[in-house]
C-alpha cells in the first residue's frame, strides 16, 4: 500500500513516519502543505530547518534520505488546490494519514484510492467535534481513540477502523491527557494500516447519531480538570 | 408543544427575562414553509435572520419545542464556530449586535429546559468572551441584560 502522511510540519509528520515505516508492505511518503496561516516560502523554510534539526539531533540520515529519494514532497499550494490534487494523484496513493489542521474537500479525499484516515481523540459516533476529551470526562463517559476514514463533514466519516477506550487515569490535567492521546497516533496509525492490509477487514459504522461538541468554556474546563485530579 | 403568541417576540423576551408572566396557551405549530432553509440562507444577512427569528418565535419559549431541534443545533453551531472565530480572530464589532444578542437569548432560554450541557456552556463561553466594556451598536441594547438574566437562570437550574 502507498501511504501519504499529510501535514503542515515536518516534525509531526516525521514522528508518524518513524512509527509506520516498518509496517510490512507499506511505501510511505510525507506530503507537506503550507499552513493556512503562513506563506508557502515561510512554511517551506521552517520545514527545511526542522528537517536539518531532526538529522543533526539524532545523527539520523533518514530525513535527508526522504528528501533525496523523493519521498518528502512539498506542496506549493493548499491541499484542495488543483495543482496539489494533481500532484497527489500522480503519487497513486492508497491511504492518507491526517496530520494537517484542515478540513478536507472531496477532491483531496478522492486523490487517495481508499481515503484519508483520521486519528480522533474521542469515541465515535458519540463524541464529534472539538474538546471531546473534556466533554467525555465531564459527562462521565469513556475517553478513547477512533481511527476512521474522513469525509468532508466534522467527524462524520462512516467507516471506522478502530474504536478503543484509553485509560487516562495517569494524567493529572486535561492538557496532559490530550497530549497523551494525540501522541498515540504513533500507535494507532500503524495498527490501522495493519488492519487495512488484512483482506478480511471490516468497518464499524459511524452513523452520525452522536452530538457535535464545541470548544469548552474556561468554567467547564476548570470543572473537568478538578474531576481528573479527584 | 407550541404556544400561541400574544405580543411580539422582543416584548415577550423582555417580559420573560424580567420574570413577568407570559401567557402559555397551546396552539397549533406553524407549518414548515421552508423556515429552516430560509434560516440557513440568511447566514450572511444578519438583519434578515433577526427578522426570521423574531417572526418564528413570537412566543420565545417555542424555541424549546421538540420540532425546533434542527434550528437550535444550527444556532448553537453558528455561535460556537463562525461567530466565535470572528470575535476571537477579529472583532466583535464585525457582527450585527442585535442578531447576535437575539440568538444568545434564544439559546439561553433553551438552556434552562435541557440537560444537554452544550447549551449552558455556550452561555459560559460567551460570558467569558464578550468584552466587559462592550457597548454594542444595537437597536435593542437591553437584549444584553436579558441574555445575562436567562444565563443566570440556566446556571441556577443546572447547579
Amino acid at each position: 500500500m502507498r501511504i501519504g502522511i499529510l501535514a503542515h510540519s515536518f516534525s509531526s509528520a516525521f514522528a508518524i513516519y518513524k512509527a509506520v515505516e516498518h509496517v510490512p508492505g507499506q511505501d510511505v511518503f510525507i506530503i507537506l502543505s503550507p499552513s493556512p496561516h503562513r506563506s508557502t516560502l515561510t512554511n517551506n523554510l521552517a520545514n527545511l530547518t526542522r528537517l536539518g534539526i531532526a538529522s543533526l539531533k539524532g545523527f539520523d540520515a533518514k530525513p535527508l534520505q526522504l528528501l533525496t529519494s523523493g519521498r518528502l514532497i512539498f506542496l506549493g499550494h493548499a491541499l484542495h488546490d488543483e495543482r496539489s490534487v494533481a500532484k497527489l494523484k500522480r503519487l497513486k496513493l492508497d491511504v492518507g494519514l491526517h496530520k494537517a489542521g484542515v478540513i478536507y474537500r472531496d477532491v483531496t479525499i478522492d486523490a487517495f484510492s481508499l481515503g484519508i484516515l483520521n486519528h480522533h481523540i474521542g469515541i465515535l459516533p458519540a463524541y464529534r467535534g472539538r474538546s471531546v476529551v473534556e466533554w467525555s470526562i465531564l459527562q462521565g463517559d469513556p475517553v478513547g481513540i477512533t481511527v476512521f476514514f474522513i469525509d468532508t463533514g466534522i467527524d462524520t466519516g462512516s467507516r471506522v477502523l478502530i474504536s478503543e477506550e484509553v485509560d487516562i487515569s495517569g494524567c493529572r490535567s486535561v492538557t496532559e491527557a490530550k497530549q497523551y492521546l494525540f501522541d498515540l497516533d504513533r500507535v494507532f496509525f500503524p495498527k490501522a494500516l495493519a488492519l487495512l492490509s488484512d483482506s478480511k477487514r471490516t468497518f464499524r459504522l459511524n452513523d452520525g447519531s452522536g452530538r457535535r461538541y464545541f470548544v469548552m468554556s474556561k468554567l467547564f474546563q476548570g470543572v473537568v480538570d478538578q474531576l481528573l485530579q479527584d | 408543544m407550541w404556544f400561541a403568541s400574544f405580543s411580539d417576540s422582543l416584548s415577550a423576551i423582555r417580559a420573560l427575562s424580567a420574570n413577568q408572566q407570559v401567557e402559555c396557551i397551546e396552539a397549533a405549530p406553524p407549518g414548515e414553509r421552508g423556515f429552516f432553509d430560509d434560516l440557513q440562507a440568511s447566514v450572511r444577512d444578519p438583519q434578515q435572520r433577526f427578522e426570521l427569528l423574531t417572526k418564528r418565535y413570537l412566543h420565545p419559549l417555542n424555541i424549546a419545542a421538540s420540532s425546533e431541534e434542527k434550528v437550535r443545533e444550527h444556532l448553537l453551531e453558528r455561535l460556537m464556530v463562525v461567530d466565535r472565530a470572528r470575535i476571537e480572530q477579529h472583532s466583535i464589532d464585525l457582527l450585527n449586535a442585535d442578531d447576535l444578542l437575539l440568538r444568545l437569548n434564544l439559546i439561553a432560554i433553551y438552556a434552562s429546559f435541557t440537560t444537554d450541557l452544550r447549551y449552558l456552556d455556550a452561555l459560559n463561553y460567551y460570558y467569558e468572551l464578550l468584552p466587559t466594556d462592550w457597548h454594542p451598536q444595537a437597536t435593542h441594547n437591553w437584549l444584553r441584560v436579558s441574555f445575562l438574566n436567562f444565563y443566570l437562570r440556566a446556571l441556577a437550574v443546572h447547579c
